[in-house]
């Protein structure tokens, strides 16, 4: 009792006195009760008295950045209370004028250790610690450490013991941040109770280690075991730029590339249809990029010849030219090799003559080190606007695939607005000549609906992995690979695919009707096939209308996506304006509807962008109620009125394209029935002022049938007068003009 | 006053039937002469277009032609209505029968029914055929409700073709001012006869124009409505284009005949090897006149009001070469289908007609498509739209509407489950509706 007693009193002196006094009666009460209690030296929080003095709050009051710099995410380790990054950007911290606070230990009357964060130098506007001024002297990169020097009176240190850390007290900073704005009154322990280390777990940081008799031995800022102490570390000076040799390193493995694409072809008339396709097909959000005809990006030099170029597959169907910029002045252009199905990626060969070699990629995971992040993105033509900045790599996830990967990183570095067009590269510090240790993988995740219904759409998440690992994709093996994402000549770039099944969406009702609310989650997944085309490869397996097209599955999926049409409400029968097309001026032509409903629906689409040829795994909800599979192989699209070959009169102001099968259903005409459609009149042409109008059927000229854009041509070939039999709908007439010579213009 | 005043400076060299008669006078004349026999008509007509029975009123104008209650008007006001009643302009009201009517020509022959005894006046037909532009005619009706309206103007044009209105008769154009409510009434001439029956205007701002079914070709229809309660039609699928199309610039190269511009499928012309292109240069013998399309009107009701049981003969060229072909003409028929509303159902339905529909007959020869859906509904809420085909209901196909009602009434029947799957066609594809009528729109709290 009287040792107790001995060491209360100089831990009250060492708080000071008021306080202390009336504590002592109280503690020498509660100290009875309190037997065996390991700490026997035990301040407040459990920690020695001492321990708790010499630690302070370092508080950082901060700068906002430039505009189109990385913007900073203050953030630690995953929350394991919540499994979020917690934390505010640099930028929010400056415009709310305040400071970003953590503890800090006194290591020596006028040092204090810290956490270092990686803090841009130039957005620190200054440091104090308690309400003293203090300078950044040392940094240790690797131990995620700084010490700093702090003005004024000297403060009482922690005595530092030699020995093994068993116990870890973590910093409360929350504490310590309300101890300061509420007053010493209602001071809480700056650090939480000691807790065993076990081995190889990673601590809470950041922590005061101690040893088995509670005497500090070292710290942990970075999550490690293993004990910090400021004497012998690896230093750097406060200013040293650990940034900047990555740079250097990131110009040899990251390679600005240029994109060039046709141009879009012109919607035939019936816009509406066309352009809901091109929608489908491609991702919405990038829309704006289906007109464009360059774009600018960059590539990750995978091997000493193999590009990996950052581009959305959207873009693939009209790419004519790939251009890489070695070096500012060295443009090179490279071939298309193959773009792959689960990240948004394309590989591209540089001639052999320009294949220099590379330092190679270290395998394997790097974590619990201080790394720089290099953010690049594309500036304009053969340029890469390039930021570095040190970060400090926490502990990976295996949040995809298994691979080691850096969650929180990516994430906090790139601002919101070019999220999608950079990329976050992970170099070694301090070596110019070093490969990549960690590279962005923009990884597709499928959506769970195909079909257009819903707004459901892939999704492009971009993940950090091993660099090692992205650069396997550079010799991936066929099921990596996406055979039907690659550039196509101009007549097969608008291919849609086609099973031959005419679906129609289920309904509330309709999955009631059939009993299967369940399996179509109330309806409203889920289509009844109507009708079935002859020759197709749902007939050839034998489905039925009737049955309900429930899931797909396609070739290399992972998971089954569930069928889910849009709502398709072309309206009735008389919708089309037959009867005042006479009346409706040349210019809104363009903006009619057709007639007939689109033969090219989002689900083909969407069956064109899993590529013809591939195979989908089809299962159907019988009306029985039983289940059954198929295999399908998804055939090329027929072709229908968007895509019909067409041919233009000149002479005669008349685009006439042929007669495909949608159409032939749509008008009820045979196999053999002969014709040709108008797809568009020239205004104050002679077919319009003859009467001719978009969507009629020529079917003879001069007395003579009309199959083909061949025969239109034959007969059609001089000036002079015409005479053409033209259908709309169910009547008939006669029309006749003289054509121009139209090279006599 | 103003009117007579601007009538003197207007056509003081004025030739006209009867010249040298003071206009306002002559107009007092003719007036007195047809006003008593004008009839305000109001008719209750059932509509289906709403996917249930509905009644509206309809008004219009009539004058009587027969001292027994024999009234004409156009189709178009009478058509569908439960109960016809007429006001004549001395107050006396009577309700009145349908005797005929025809939709292709829009005229209608109805009777007052007269208490024994009950006298009325009624006026007399003139010719349309020597009118001329710019003679005087005054309009008789109720535009816009306003009963006993009189309005006057000239002729504009006597022998107008309007595209759409025109297959058995031409129209007179005037710029007597004629509203809706005017339809049915008469188009008197200065000596007091009627000339024609108003029957379209137009609602466009500036533009002046009503027009008037001719006297002439009225009668001819007015005489078969009061012999058959309807014109037998007769068709063959012909369909007529002027030699001479000035508005499309299209020109054959010749004088007489009429240029066939298709023929429908299916059709005695198409049967009888009639091609597009063909000239017809006489019919039965009688030369055929089609220069221009003012003179379709009247070809066109001249082949058909041919007898459907007698062959018709026709002489065409053909690239140069005389033909002559044998058409067998048949029945017209109904140029409408029938309507009907379905109660608890929500919605009406009707017959496929080749003439009405032309594009649902090209996917379904027999049956039936709905014409209005209730909102709300029940058939709206099963997703049906106006212009499906229906091909099914609860797997038993239908062609007809009675065949509706056979599963309507057995269906809707007490005990049975309020749920029927359907099948119809929507832009010829086969489409499933489950129709759910558990739900009573009906009731009324």
């Amino acid at each position: 009792m009287k040792d107790t007693e001995c060491s209360l009193k100089k831990v009250h002196e060492g708080y000071g006195t008021g306080v202390g006094r009336v504590l002592r009666v109280s503690m020498a009460v509660t100290l009875g009760l309190v037997v065996g209690c390991a700490s026997s030296r035990a301040g407040r929080g459990g920690l020695p008295a001492a321990c708790d003095a010499a630690t302070v709050l370092v508080a950082y009051r901060l700068r906002a950045g430039e505009p189109g710099e990385p913007n900073l995410q203050i953030s630690g380790e995953r929350c394991p209370n919540c499994g979020g990054y917690h934390g505010d950007s640099l930028d929010m911290y400056a415009k709310t004028q305040r400071s970003h606070f953590a503890p800090g230990y006194f290591v020596a009357p006028e040092w204090v250790v810290t956490e270092d964060f990686f803090l841009p130098a130039a957005q620190i506007a200054g440091v104090t610690v308690g309400d003293r001024p203090a300078t950044i002297e040392r940094r240790f990169p690797d131990r995620k450490a700084m010490l700093l020097r702090v003005a004024g009176a000297p403060h009482a240190p922690l005595k530092m013991a030699a020995g093994k850390p068993a116990y870890a007290a973590s910093a409360n900073p929350q504490a310590m941040i309300r101890n300061r704005l509420l007053a010493p009154a209602r001071a809480e322990p700056p650090s939480g109770a000691p807790a065993r280390l076990v081995p190889g777990a990673v601590v809470a940081s950041p922590a005061l280690l101690l040893d088995a008799r509670l005497r500090p031995v070292g710290f942990s800022f970075d999550g490690s075991g293993e004990p910090f102490v400021p004497q012998g570390a690896v230093s750097v000076a406060p200013d040293a730029d650990l940034a900047a040799p990555a740079v250097a390193a990131a110009a040899r493995f990251i390679v600005p590339v240029t994109l060039a694409f046709r141009s879009p072809k012109k919607a035939r008339a019936g816009d509406d249809d066309f352009s809901r396709y091109v929608r489908y097909r491609f991702r919405a959000s990038d829309e704006a990029d289906n007109d464009a005809t360059v774009r600018h990006t960059f590539a990750f030099r995978a091997t000493s010849s193999r590009l990996l170029v950052y581009a959305p597959p959207s873009c693939l169907a009209r790419l004519e030219t790939i251009t890489a910029y070695l070096s500012p002045s060295n443009a090179v252009c490279a071939t298309f090799a193959h773009a792959y199905r689960q990240v948004e990626l394309f590989a591209a060969d540089l001639p052999a003559a320009q294949a220099s070699p590379l330092p190679a990629i270290v395998p394997g995971a790097a974590a619990r080190r201080a790394a720089v992040a290099v953010v690049v993105a594309p500036e304009g033509r053969g340029r890469l606007d390039i930021h570095a900045l040190p970060v400090f790599l926490t502990a990976p996830t295996p949040a995809w695939r298994d691979y080691p990967v850096q969650e929180a990183i990516g994430a906090s570095l790139v601002s919101h607005d070019r999220a999608s067009e950079s990329g976050v590269f992970i170099f070694p510090l301090g070596d110019p000549a070093a490969a990549p240790l960690y590279a962005p993988a923009p990884v597709i995740r499928p959506a769970n609906a195909i079909g257009g219904g819903g707004y459901d759409s892939d999704d492009c998440e971009t993940l950090l992995i091993p660099a090692a690992m992205l650069a396997a994709f550079a010799h991936a093996p066929a099921s990596e690979v996406n055979p039907a994402l690659k550039p196509l000549p101009s007549d097969k770039e608008d291919v849609s695919g086609w099973l031959g099944m005419d679906l129609q969406p289920l309904t509330r009702e309709l999955a009631e009707a059939r009993s299967m609310l369940g399996a179509t989650d109330g309806g409203r997944f889920g289509a009844i096939v109507a009708s079935v085309a002859k020759g197709s490869p749902a007939a050839v397996a034998g489905i039925q209308s009737g049955w309900v097209l429930h899931t797909l599955t396609p070739e290399g999926s992972v998971c089954p996506l569930s069928v889910w049409l849009e709502e398709n409400d072309s309206g009735g029968e008389e919708r089309f304006p037959w009867d005042q097309l006479d009346e409706i001026p040349p210019q809104y032509f363009s903006r009619l509807p057709t007639p007939w409903p689109p033969a090219v629906t989002p689900f083909n689409a969407a069956l064109g962008a899993l590529g013809v040829g591939s195979t989908v795994t089809a299962r159907f909800l019988l009306p029985d109620g039983s289940r059954r599979s198929n295999v399908l192989a998804i055939a090329e699209a027929p072709l229908s009125y968007v895509n019909a070959p067409a041919q233009v009169w000149k002479g005669a102001g008349v685009t006439l394209c042929a007669l495909t099968q949608d159409v032939r259903d749509y008008l009820g005409l045979g196999p053999d029935a002969p014709g040709l459609v108008v797809c568009a009149v020239e205004p104050g042409g002679a077919a319009v002022t003859a009467g001719l109008r978009p969507y009629e059927l020529v079917t003879h000229i001069n007395g003579t049938p009309l199959r083909s854009s061949e025969e239109l041509a034959a007969l059609t070939a001089r000036a002079g007068a015409y005479r053409l039999n033209v259908t709309r709908m169910t009547a008939s007439r006669v029309v006749s003009f003289t054509s121009r010579d139209p090279t006599k213009e | 006053m103003v009117w007579a005043g601007w009538f003197w400076v207007g056509i003081a060299h004025a030739v006209m039937p009867g010249s040298g008669v003071d206009v306002t006078a002559a107009i007092a004349a003719a007036r007195e002469k047809v006003q008593a026999a004008v009839l305000y008509v109001k008719c209750e007509r059932v509509d289906t277009s709403d996917g249930r029975r509905l009644t509206e009123s309809v008004s219009g104008s009539a004058f009587l032609i027969d001292t027994n209650g024999e009234f004409v008007t156009n189709w178009h006001v009478v058509d569908k209505a439960a109960s016809i009643r007429c006001l004549l302009t001395d107050g006396r009201h009577f309700d009145a029968e349908l005797l005929g009517s025809d939709k292709s020509s829009d005229l209608a022959l109805c009777r007052l029914r007269l208490p024994a005894g009950e006298q009325v006046p009624c006026a007399a037909f003139g010719t349309s055929d020597d009118l001329a532009e710019g003679d005087f005619v005054i309009a008789m009706g109720a535009p816009w409700g306003l009963n006993r309206s009189v309005t006057v103007g000239a002729i504009s044009c006597a022998r107008r073709y309007l595209g759409g209105h025109s297959e058995y008769t031409h129209w007179i154009q005037t710029d007597t001012a004629i509203g809706p409510g005017n339809s049915g009434g008469p188009l008197v001439n200065l000596r007091g006869q009627v000339i024609g029956i108003n029957a379209l205007g137009t609602m466009l701002p500036g533009a002046n124009f009503g027009f008037a079914i001719p006297a002439d070709e009225a009668r001819v229809v007015i005489d078969l409505l009061r012999r058959d309660g309807k014109v037998n039609w007769s068709w063959c699928g012909l369909d007529l284009q002027p030699l001479r199309d000035f508005e499309h610039n299209i020109y054959f190269a010749a004088s007489n005949g009429v240029i066939v511009a298709g023929t429908a499928p299916d059709s005695p012309a198409r049967r009888a090897g009639v091609m597009p292109q063909d000239r017809i240069i006489r019919i039965n013998g009688v030369p055929a006149n089609g220069l221009t399309e003012e003179a379709l009107p009247d070809l066109r009701r001249r082949i058909a009001l041919l007898p459907e049981s007698e062959a018709i003969a026709l002489e065409i060229v053909r690239g140069g070469e005389k033909l002559a072909l044998t058409l067998s003409p048949r029945a017209k028929g109904r140029v409408e289908g029938e309507e009907r509303a379905f109660k608890r159902w929500n919605f009406s339905a009707k017959s496929i007609n080749q003439f009405e529909t032309p594009v649902l007959f090209l996917r379904r020869k027999s049956g039936v498509y709905v014409f209005g859906v209730t909102s709300p509904g029940n058939a709206e809420r099963a997703g049906m739209q106006r212009h499906d085909i229906i091909l099914s209901i609860a797997g038993h196909e239908i062609t007809s509407l009675d065949a509706l009602d056979d599963v309507h009434r057995r269906v809707t029947s007490d005990g049975a489950e309020p749920r029927v799957s359907v099948r119809i066609l929507r832009n010829g594809r086969p489409r499933e509706l489950s129709l759910d009528f558990s739900r009573d729109f009906e009731r009324v709290y």
